[in-house]
């Protein structure tokens, strides 16, 4: 399942053509999905493929379907020496975060010893972090407004 | 992949290729794809050290609950994105940033 | 009583209502009205919340907000610039459908500043974070038929999505090493902490990620593009509203885990060190390149730039005060300042912004050329300009002059006193390039010694600034009482 997730981490970004990106990306989703399973933790994980890929990642999609055109397939190369510049610095985050991690010894906790369930879950939200969802709520409301106001055409002479 | 540690490594290398593609890419959609991986390893390390660890019982599912939080603002951030890659569309059928000249550097 | 739950429901009221007023037609000024309504009426409870010291009796408030005098500082601070902003695109920008809509998104974003400032728990931060920073993208881009005005929002909002996933990465981080989210939370599991990097490697996280916001040298490439490129009211609401709201969450977040958390065991690589590094690296880069501008509103992204790395310098004293247990008293005084320095930095660049605006809306040019001979041409701005500037560059009796001093003093006899020298020297620096614009207002000709209308709007807005200016300049201790008060807050 790793290794499905990094490859198509990988892929959404190296694909030639940005479509497959996009599908790659969901699958890059789709592996972090699984690994929630793995960790016991269900209901996040179908959270994520029900919001995640069944929203974020079909709303990305249709974006790129919508915007590609003949020009859209022509991507600037980037120049070789900002390739090996980007894999220097992602390859020194993943280092720097792996020491940390060895050095912090999180390898001696070797079993999920959580047993929360969608219920206490509910409980959290809907008690003590009651005012983040509505804080939240106001968030989504601003988007809707802020996308609105900007994807909507404009009559000519309206604007 | 049974112990914490593998975890939160597997995590860190997808926050890596988020952070080379963000180098690298200059293409507004790439840039895009690149900061949701880097949302989502920063996803699994919250379930990750939800389920393992002893201490996160006493507020049981809290890193789990974040994550739900996490996900839906990460939902909202796309749909603006990707009307603001709309208008640019609109504007000049062209979405490459390094093609966005009018502003200099 | 409790008048910031008032104050937040009276602005999610105005944020949320604002847009349904878009469908009736011509009645957009409803819509205006009623979010500047709401910003006046959130300012007067704020300030009840400063006076009566702000005790809450709402459930859970103690958990996900807390009232200090912090939070009502920089609460002030963003409100009042929101309304400033919410005045200024009143008068000058042109009608249409999407005004009502243009509001709403304002007080979302002031909402989501004030939320950010009493900040507890590290959740509530970060959904107000993305709830200031969502509208801000929109609002970059609202000028829907100009191409800068997408390419501000493009870079703007991609650049703004990466600071959230960069937090978002080191929240996880800190929640996974101390199993909660509530800053006094980790606090005191922290103190207990031996040094641990997981821990370090999410605190430079957090610097990286917030330093996008507070536009710090090498996070500041969107700013200059992002300030010339949107409406010029918003410019004035990124420059002075959502880069405060960087400052204070790094406050709450860096600056009070830095109380008690080391960054490394040895003595060079601590957070002290990595910021004055920055501090020194921010104020040369802006002043520097603010030198070679030949746009208006780019010179003063820039010094905007500049100015952060003055704040950063009282962060900096602080960290190194709290962490060597040395110098405490100059540790707070730093912090003093640093506060000080972003209510006045506000009220200059305030100031300065808005004048720019007006030049670029009435003579339809925002290169330096039209500065040339303003102040025969619109003397109430030019005036403005010439204060403001001179308060950015640290000319006493005016505001920028006492938190400057504060600052520089703060530093001077301990082993980070570099700093001041570095400081001190960009400060005279930067006076070259404010004195050369003044030059050009007072001294050179223009290209015509006609009057030009200037709106009665920004001559009311530019004489309560202006007077600010100098009214806080005259009588800092009030305003240097109470930063201090905010300063101590933090100490837990």
């Amino acid at each position: 399942m790793a290794v499905v997730t990094l490859a198509s981490a990988i892929f959404s970004l190296e694909a030639k053509e940005i479509v497959y990106g996009a599908i790659g990306l969901a699958g890059s989703l789709f592996g972090v999905a699984a690994l929630f399973f793995l960790l016991d933790a269900p209901y996040v994980a179908v959270f994520q493929i029900a919001v995640y890929i069944g929203a974020v990642a079909v709303l990305i999609l249709f974006t790129v379907m919508l915007v590609r055109q003949e020009r859209w397939a022509k991507e600037v190369k980037p120049a070789s020496g900002t390739t090996v510049a980007g894999a220097i610095t992602g390859v020194a985050v993943v280092v720097a975060l792996a020491f940390a991690v060895v050095d912090a010894n999180l390898s001696r906790f070797d079993s999920v010893s959580n047993t929360a369930t969608f219920v206490d879950i509910g409980k959290l939200i809907s008690t003590g972090y009651a005012p983040v969802l509505e804080v939240l709520a106001l968030v989504l409301a601003a988007s809707i407004v802020g996308a609105l106001a900007l994807s909507k055409v404009d009559r000519e002479g309206s604007g | 992949m049974n112990n914490l540690a593998d975890f939160v490594i597997l995590s860190a290398m997808l926050f890596g290729i988020g952070v080379y593609g963000l180098v690298t890419k200059r293409n507004a959609l790439r840039l895009l794809f690149a900061v949701e991986l880097m949302i989502n390893a920063a996803n699994l390390n919250f379930v990750a050290f939800n389920q393992y660890l002893p201490y996160a019982q006493q507020a049981n599912a809290f890193g789990q609950t974040f994550v739900l939080f996490s996900i839906a603002l990460a939902a909202a951030e796309a749909a603006v994105l990707l009307s603001i890659v709309i208008v640019a569309y609109r504007l000049h059928n062209d979405i490459d940033v390094s093609e966005m000249r009018t502003l200099e550097g | 009583m409790d008048y910031i739950l008032a104050a937040v429901v009276v602005l999610g009221a105005a944020a949320l209502g604002a847009p349904v007023l878009q469908t009736a037609e011509r009645r957009f000024r409803i819509g205006a009205y009623a979010s500047m309504a709401a910003l006046a009426l959130a300012i007067v409870m704020v300030a009840a919340n400063t006076v009566n010291g702000g005790i809450s009796t709402v459930p859970y408030f103690g958990n996900l907000l807390v009232s200090d005098p912090l939070g009502d500082i920089f609460a002030l601070v963003v409100l009042s610039v929101t309304l400033a902003v919410a005045v200024a695109s009143f008068y000058s920008s042109p009608n249409g459908p999407n005004i009502p809509s243009y509001y709403s998104l304002l007080v979302f974003s002031a909402l989501g500043m004030v939320l950010l400032s009493y900040s507890a728990d590290l959740l509530m931060l970060f959904v107000a974070w993305e709830l200031m920073s969502l509208p801000t993208y929109v609002l970059a881009g609202f000028d829907k038929k100009r191409v800068q005005s997408n390419e501000a929002a493009a870079k703007y909002a991609i650049l703004g999505a990466l600071s959230s996933a960069i937090i978002l990465y080191a929240i996880s981080l800190t929640y996974g090493v101390t199993g909660t989210t509530q800053i006094s939370g980790v606090v005191a599991r922290l103190a207990l902490e031996p040094f641990n990097p997981l821990v370090s490697v999410a605190i430079l996280l957090f610097v990286v990620g917030f330093g996008f916001k507070m536009s710090i040298v090498p996070f500041h490439m969107w700013v200059p593009d992002a300030y010339e490129g949107s409406p010029p009211a918003i410019a004035t609401l990124f420059a002075t509203a959502t880069k405060k709201a960087g400052f204070v969450a790094a406050i709450r977040v860096v600056l009070v885990i830095a109380t008690v958390y080391a960054l490394a065991p040895n003595s060079v690589f601590t957070l002290a060190n990595v910021l004055a590094v920055l501090a020194v690296i921010t104020m040369t880069l802006g002043n520097v390149a603010a030198l070679t501008q030949k746009s208006m509103t780019r010179l003063l992204a820039y010094s905007s730039i500049a100015q952060a790395g003055y704040i950063l310098v009282g962060f900096s004293i602080f960290a190194y005060s709290q962490q060597t247990g040395a110098f405490a008293y100059n540790g707070l005084l730093g912090l003093t300042g640093s506060i000080f320095h972003v209510v006045n930095h506000a009220i200059m660049k305030g100031a300065a912004f808005l004048a720019a605006m007006v030049v670029l809306t009435q003579l339809k040019r925002g290169d330096l050329g039209a500065y040339n001979g303003l102040a025969k041409r619109m003397p109430i701005t030019a005036f403005t300009l010439a204060v403001s500037f001179l308060a950015l560059a640290g000319v006493p009796p005016l505001n920028g002059f006492w938190s400057k001093l504060l600052l520089f003093v703060s530093v001077i006899n301990t082993p980070l006193a570099w700093v001041a020298v570095a400081a001190i020297l960009n400060s005279a620096f930067s006076l070259g390039y404010y004195f050369w614009v003044i030059k050009r207002m007072y001294l050179d000709p223009g290209e015509s010694t006609e009057r030009v209308k200037e709106p009665l709007w920004s001559v009311v807005l530019f004489a309560v600034l202006v007077g600010l200016m100098i009214g806080i300049g005259l009588f800092p201790q009030q305003f240097i009482s109470l930063a201090s008060s905010a300063a101590s807050s933090v100490i837990p």
